[in-house]
């Protein structure tokens, strides 16, 4: 089991998130309405907020762990800019992971060969997937992404989730789109009032047959 | 742009212009001695005190994110920006006059740490480096917590196993346009501080305290002509900062 949430609690204000049990062992969305406790649900997970319950991953219970020590890497709405030029920062992350051999088939497998030279000037999508490949050379347990395609035009975005269905890694994925969900997941879960109300999967081809349909909108612009 | 809008930054410009640099022309007299070093020495000590103060105010904008206690406890920085400056100068002054006071036959050290105080911090180069340092955390600490609303980078770094030192230099240079920011703006604030300087470290001899002293000495004039080549030399660095910053 990659990621095991049980009986988790947690408040935020007066919001309270209750999640009995959640299951994540490959590409999981979690869909929902703003304020229906999506995001409170990764930062409980991820230990960026207090919380009861408890919070495996890759069979090792980190409920008590801070963020840093949980192999949690969650990628934020909003991409972070790299903190020097690309490849310097993932090769001085890589180096704390023991990950060094592993920065140009990353860079490779996501396509941004071509920014590791770059500090400045990234575009958004750009930055999203650099992102993605810092936390690829960290060796997650679990990604969690909280919208992380919310700022990206549409081809941007299909590229990205083309990236998160080729990782064959276990992802909770948050979205407020639900043909997102469909395009990227293999299993969708509707949240609601703080709760996880149901997880659906292993229909894809009716998932993919709803999404052509939301695709052939955009087709023009392609 | 709208033409009432228009009609109030026009008034609004004109009215400073009038007030801060036409109508006090007319008292203009060269400047006394020493413009110039303490102008440069000014800028060095607040370029040290802005340095000083990114950390911290990096710190403590985290906590503020993390609420309870911690956001408590991170809001004590603006202290400093809500209290009158005197009264810091006054505080700082009370606190490191206290070795003095207990300093009896028994406790040398505290003797020792008077003697410390007195030969290098209050009134000497240390004490105006801990004034404008601590004048400058609250605008590090508001530059850094509105960076951090909009963006969760502390989030993502600590996810990705960063922490401690490490977490903090990361930060500091991902969120670059917010450093700049807050080092730029902490000296601008360091720059222009009296208050502190005039009770806890008025020597060496700041800019602001150089005007005053010239007011206090040479009388209007020469404190207009020093005020004036301060205001020049302001906004010449704030367009530069400015420039710099939007491109």
């Amino acid at each position: 089991m990659a990621l095991l949430v049980e009986n988790l609690t947690a408040r935020r204000g007066v919001f309270t998130l209750r999640v009995e049990r959640l299951e994540v062992n490959s590409v999981v969305a979690v869909v929902g309405r703003n304020g229906s406790g999506k995001t409170t649900l990764l930062d409980a997970i991820a230990g960026v907020i207090k919380a009861e319950g408890r919070v495996e991953a890759c069979g090792r219970d980190v409920s008590r762990l801070p963020p840093e020590r949980r192999r949690l890497a969650y990628v934020q709405s909003v991409p972070v800019d790299p903190p020097t030029r690309v490849e310097k920062f993932l090769r001085a992350l890589a180096k704390i992971h023991g990950t060094e051999a592993e920065v140009e088939a990353v860079a490779e497998r996501l396509g941004i060969k071509p920014l590791l030279t770059r500090r400045t000037g990234l575009s958004t999508g750009q930055k999203q997937l650099v992102n993605l490949a810092a936390a690829l050379l960290t060796r997650p347990c679990t990604f969690l992404m909280d919208e992380p395609t919310s700022h990206l035009d549409w081809l941007n975005k299909k590229a990205f989730n083309d990236v998160v269905k080729a990782l064959g890694m276990p992802v909770l994925y948050v979205t407020h789109d639900p043909f997102e969900a469909m395009y990227v997941a293999d299993v969708i879960c509707v949240m609601e009032g703080g709760r996880v109300l149901r997880c659906v999967g292993g229909q894809r081809e009716e998932l993919e047959q709803v999404y052509r349909v939301a695709e052939s909108f955009w087709s023009p612009l392609r | 742009m709208d033409s009432f809008a228009k009609t109030v930054v026009v008034a609004t410009v004109a009215t400073l212009f009038l007030l801060l640099v036409f109508l006090p022309l007319v008292h203009i007299s060269p400047p006394p001695p020493g413009l110039f070093e303490s102008m440069a020495l000014t800028a060095a000590f607040g370029l040290a005190a802005a340095a000083l103060s990114l950390v911290p105010g990096l710190a403590a904008a985290m906590a503020l994110r993390r609420g309870g206690v911690w956001a408590v406890l991170a809001q004590v920085l603006y202290v400093p920006a809500v209290v009158p400056p005197t009264s810091v100068g006054v505080l700082l002054l009370a606190s490191f006059s206290l070795p003095r006071l207990f300093c009896t036959e028994g406790v040398e050290a505290l003797c020792g740490a008077a003697s410390f105080v007195n030969e290098y911090i209050i009134n000497r180069p240390l004490g105006v480096l801990i004034a404008m340092t601590v004048m400058a955390l609250p605008v590090a600490f508001s530059i850094f917590d509105g960076a951090l609303r909009e963006e969760r980078a502390e989030v993502f770094f600590r996810s990705l196993g960063l922490s401690g030192p490490r977490l903090l230099l990361t930060l500091l240079l991902s969120l670059r346009t917010a450093t700049v920011s807050a080092f730029i703006f902490a000296w601008i604030r360091s720059f222009s501080e009296l208050g502190v300087l005039l009770i806890f470290a008025s020597y060496p001899v700041t800019a602001s305290i150089y005007i005053y002293q010239a007011w206090l000495t040479y009388g209007v004039g020469p404190a207009v002509g020093a005020s004036l080549a301060v205001v020049v030399l302001a906004v010449a660095a704030a367009y530069l900062a400015r420039r710099w910053l939007s491109s």
